[in-house]
């Protein structure tokens, strides 16, 4: 909603992340600290 | 990025309460409390006290699969339509969903609405915390709306499938944003790969009782950082 509030229409969400995609253990997935490595540092 | 200043999403305590009797308004109450969490559930927030007018929702009883293996995905075109109509929710209704104000709850029955091609749709800003803080009506009345038909007229483009998130891992002009926390990541066994982190509570920052959005200037600066800027779709989980 964010990013739709903010001009960007070109955004699918996914409402699987947290049972499908989990659920299957062949889905490729990166730990936190491997996506934290890639992203901008937040506020705490 | 172009940028669209007209685009509504919000609206304010003062514009629902100068609204609240209009007939075509339907006001939904999507607070909700994790079964695990130790404060009350939605419903029972709704029976001790509500905005008048507004119906209780619950996003995953109300609007989700709940038969495995993969509960708690948005319900088929049919099904939403079928509900929405039990609301009182048809193509002349306009929306407002409300959560405590702090939470991300009423986003989702947005995000809901505006997928199955209900524009008609709106988050009351600070939600029932900035309501009450008003001094705006409450009660525990019950309305039943009378029910009526909605048409879905789905927009397959804002919905992502696991096999359309499986080809966007390695599809360079496609930007994955991980939107949960980081606890609930780790409980999850991690993120899809390749996801940027943009959580929502960096989204929204808090404004007293209840949260907003995030000025559009620091917005943008996480983007561009991840590149979301450039891409030609986004994926958010």
């Amino acid at each position: 909603m964010a990013l739709y509030v903010h001009g960007y229409d070109n955004v699918a969400m996914y409402d699987g992340s947290w049972t499908e995609w989990q659920q299957d253990a062949t889905t490729p997935k990166d730990n936190v600290t491997t996506m934290l490595a890639r992203s901008p540092v937040q506020p705490q | 990025m172009p940028r669209h200043p007209d685009r509504q999403v919000f609206v304010s305590v003062d514009w629902l309460a100068a609204h609240l009797h209009d007939a075509n308004l339907r006001i939904i109450d999507a607070r909700f409390a994790s079964p695990t969490a130790a404060q009350p559930r939605g419903d029972a927030l709704y029976a001790a006290g509500h905005i008048p007018g507004a119906i209780f929702v619950h996003w995953r009883q109300d609007l989700s699969t709940n038969t495995p293996p993969v509960p708690n995905l948005l319900l088929d075109a049919e099904a939403f339509a079928a509900k929405m109509g039990q609301f009182g929710v048809d193509a002349a209704t306009t929306v407002v969903v409300y959560d405590p104000g702090d939470e991300n709850w009423a986003a989702r029955i947005w995000w809901a609405l505006k997928h199955y091609g209900h524009d008609q749709v709106y988050v009351l800003q600070g939600g029932a915390a900035a309501w009450q803080e008003a001094g705006q009506p409450w009660t525990t009345a019950v309305v039943q709306p009378p029910c009526t038909t909605f048409v879905a007229r789905p927009r397959p483009a804002m919905r992502a499938t696991k096999a359309q998130v499986l080809n966007a891992i390695h599809d360079p002009a496609t930007t994955i944003i991980e939107t949960r926390r980081q606890h609930n990541i780790a409980e999850a066994g991690g993120t899809v790969q390749g996801a940027f982190w943009l959580p929502s509570t960096t989204v929204y920052a808090s404004k007293g009782a209840y949260r907003a959005l995030i000025p559009e200037a620091e917005l943008d600066r996480y983007l561009q950082e991840i590149g979301a800027d450039r891409a030609a779709c986004l994926v958010a989980t």
